[in-house]
């Protein structure tokens, strides 16, 4: 029997976990795997609910957990285009790069379009404790900050990006929302000029050291490694300062969330997750996954407020527009 | 009689959650809570049972959009069965041992056939029925760069040039048509070497034709390259990459987090250096056939790529690094009678 204090609003229950296990993935993960090529990459799609559910299924907050509600068919559809659209710009870069440069900006048009469909599918497609999210940012905005922000960011020559940067984060959470709920995500521009401040200069003491050894072959050497170095630190300090930053920052309703990702931490994490990767051939990618996922959510927390006070939103389930949500396209889009 | 199945009860209105039992009677899903008030009762054909994965909690959708979730995946698997039903045959797979190690071996198995067999059979095919001119422009670009980024003008007197490619069309005048181009250029950081473009031209730097003594040695290096052009070596490593590139962000691509993501190109870079050196084979093999028919001894070919081994002074890398296979191989191979 469950515990029946859960029940009760005042109790502080919003611990965050994630109980999934790599052994128990890789299971789902090789028989998803082994019938994508069975079926020329058409099952991928049923694989990807599979793995979004293991994932969300297994993170839990405040005895309940999530789940992915979405329709592997529409998923199918957005691959197919995805596929279409990358076979056709790769090809044509090849065989005819003006042709092909006009796909890529064609396709770069539409990037703000996708952004915010796909959110809106992923969004949409989530659920916890029988309440949908949702994704309110609309394309007007999306092609402001996407497309408008990216002109402004070349004009400036770079200066903008920490500011662009923050504008792209603050629009895809702060126009999330859960049942009528929605989140508030306001950051800070200083967290990101320091970050891109710290890689910068990391960049030119690089460059300097660079050419004090680079004159003699050995050099070269200790350079690539030192700049392999670099490269992973200065991700996994962007990676962990602004995640951290953006999950601190928002709310939803009365409920915080804080997220105490570690520079060090993350590098360790990466280093074994690509020493694995390396010697099992690419095997490892469900520990990995798995890793990658227990990591970040045992880094993150639920503070303060009531999850038991939300309400769905209406016309989420009794209108069409809410289907034709879970009907539109997903295209898998790296953000 | 199946036992009471303890879960979470969600009216679908409200985020709070009801702890409460399911129960199946006669053909209804009735659910209590902790008092044993009857919150939902439903027929059993009119819910949706969410499929089985791992030990994620299991779903039961109800018509009114209200939702009953439970840890208890094998009492809820019990139930289905109850009904007649059958439960979902892939979480039975993802659960087996020796499923997983069978789906394992098939998938390593289809992966290197797919990928050494599969694919550059279907690169062949499609590229000898795409057209001879798609790759014409993108030729062009490629020497304009070459041009721009790494050759100088040619240093060769023309009356040398005129010799060397009337030498090439002297042997080849017996045997079938070919369409090529010969085109000069000085190598400069590049050295000596020899380049093929899709669209038949084969460049030779001045450095390879001074480095080279004998006309059977640079006739030689003309047929190699002329292989790459007759087997369409540039479209097919096109058609190959893309393909690599494509499947391996599909499969591969969720895995990757953060800087991670770098780590989905590198199955397609040892893959296209696989290919590479699968074409330079190819290529030295169409080129020994060629210097046979015509009478030419092909050792020729093996003391060019000794010459050329010895100048560039190779060093022995890492096979799966390179995109040429060991030259020692490759002058082992125009040895064979």
């Amino acid at each position: 029997m469950e515990n029946s204090e859960n029940t009760n609003p005042t109790s502080n229950n919003n611990e965050l976990s994630f109980s999934g296990s790599g052994k128990e993935f890789f299971g789902i993960w090789i028989v998803n795997v082994l019938l994508t090529i069975c079926t020329l990459g058409i099952y991928s799609a049923w694989a990807k609910v599979r793995t979004v559910n293991y994932f969300y299924g297994n993170t839990k907050l405040g005895n309940s957990s999530f789940s992915y509600t979405a329709n592997p068919v529409s998923i199918l559809k957005g691959r197919i285009i995805a596929f279409v659209v990358l076979m056709a710009y790769t090809f044509t870069s090849e065989s005819s790069p003006l042709l092909g440069s006009l796909i890529f900006i064609l396709v770069a048009l539409l990037v703000p379009f996708v952004i915010v469909s796909s959110m809106k599918f992923k969004m949409y497609n989530t659920e916890y404790r029988g309440l949908r999210f949702g994704f309110v940012g609309t394309v007007g905005e999306a092609y402001k900050i996407f497309l408008g922000g990216y002109l402004l960011v070349a004009i400036s020559l770079g200066i903008l990006f920490p500011w662009w940067e923050k504008k792209r984060k603050e629009f895809l959470v702060g126009n999330i929302r859960f049942g009528t709920s929605q989140f508030n995500c306001r950051l800070e521009y200083g967290i990101f000029y320091q970050v891109a401040g710290v890689v910068l200069f990391s960049v030119i003491l690089f460059f300097i050291l660079y050419s004090f050894l680079s004159p003699s072959p050995s050099g070269s050497g200790v350079v690539a490694i030192l700049f392999f170095i670099a490269i992973f630190v200065l991700s996994a300090f962007w990676y962990s300062t602004t995640t951290n930053h953006v999950i601190t920052r928002s709310t939803l309703d009365n409920i915080g969330f804080r997220s105490e990702m570690n520079t060090g931490e993350l590098i360790a994490l990466w280093l074994v997750n690509l020493i694995i990767m390396v010697f099992s051939l690419g095997l490892a990618t469900p520990w990995v996954m798995v890793r990658n996922a227990r990591y970040r959510i045992s880094k993150t927390s639920v503070i303060g407020g009531d999850l038991n006070s939300f309400l769905a939103k209406n016309e989420n389930k009794t209108s069409s527009v809410g289907d034709e949500i879970g009907e539109a396209l997903d295209i898998d889009i790296a953000i | 009689m199946i036992k009471k199945i303890a879960g979470r009860y969600l009216s679908g209105k409200e985020s709070n959650l009801t702890n409460s039992t399911l129960q199946l009677e006669g053909n209804e899903l009735v659910i209590c809570d902790d008092a044993g008030n009857e919150i939902q009762r439903t027929i059993f054909n009119e819910v949706k049972i969410s499929t089985r994965i791992g030990s994620v909690p299991r779903k039961i959708n109800f018509p009114n959009f209200s939702s009953f979730e439970t840890d208890e995946n094998e009492l809820i698997d019990q139930l289905i069965r109850s009904r007649g039903k059958s439960t979902s045959l892939i979480h039975r797979l993802e659960g087996k041992l020796h499923f997983i190690f069978l789906a394992l071996v098939i998938t390593v198995a289809i992966s290197w056939a797919a990928l050494f067999v599969g694919l550059p059979f279907l690169a062949k095919t499609a590229a000898e029925k795409l057209p001879n001119g798609l790759l014409n422009e993108a030729s062009k670009s490629t020497l304009d760069a070459l041009d721009y980024l790494a050759f100088e003008p040619s240093q060769l007197p023309r009356d040398k040039q005129v010799e060397i490619i009337s030498m090439i069309n002297e042997n080849l005048s017996h045997s079938e048509k070919y369409s090529f181009q010969i085109l000069f250029r000085k190598g400069d950081t590049i050295g000596a070497n020899a380049f093929a473009l899709p669209d038949g031209s084969i460049i030779f730097t001045d450095e390879l034709i001074e480095l080279l003594k004998k006309d059977e040695e640079i006739f030689a290096v003309f047929a190699h390259e002329l292989g790459h052009v007759v087997k369409r070596h540039s479209l097919r490593q096109l058609l190959q990459s893309t393909s690599v590139a494509i499947i391996s962000y599909f499969i591969l691509g969720e895995a990757t987090d953060g800087l991670l993501e770098a780590l989905n190109t590198l199955p397609a870079f040892l893959m296209n250096n696989s290919y590479s050196r699968e074409f330079e084979n190819e290529a030295d093999e169409y080129a020994i056939q060629l210097l046979k028919d015509l009478g030419i001894s092909p050792t020729h070919l093996g003391s060019a790529l000794a010459s050329l081994s010895h100048y560039h002074s190779e060093e022995e890398g890492i096979k799966y690094l390179q995109t040429h296979p060991p030259t020692k191989e490759r002058i082992l191979r125009t040895k064979e009678p």
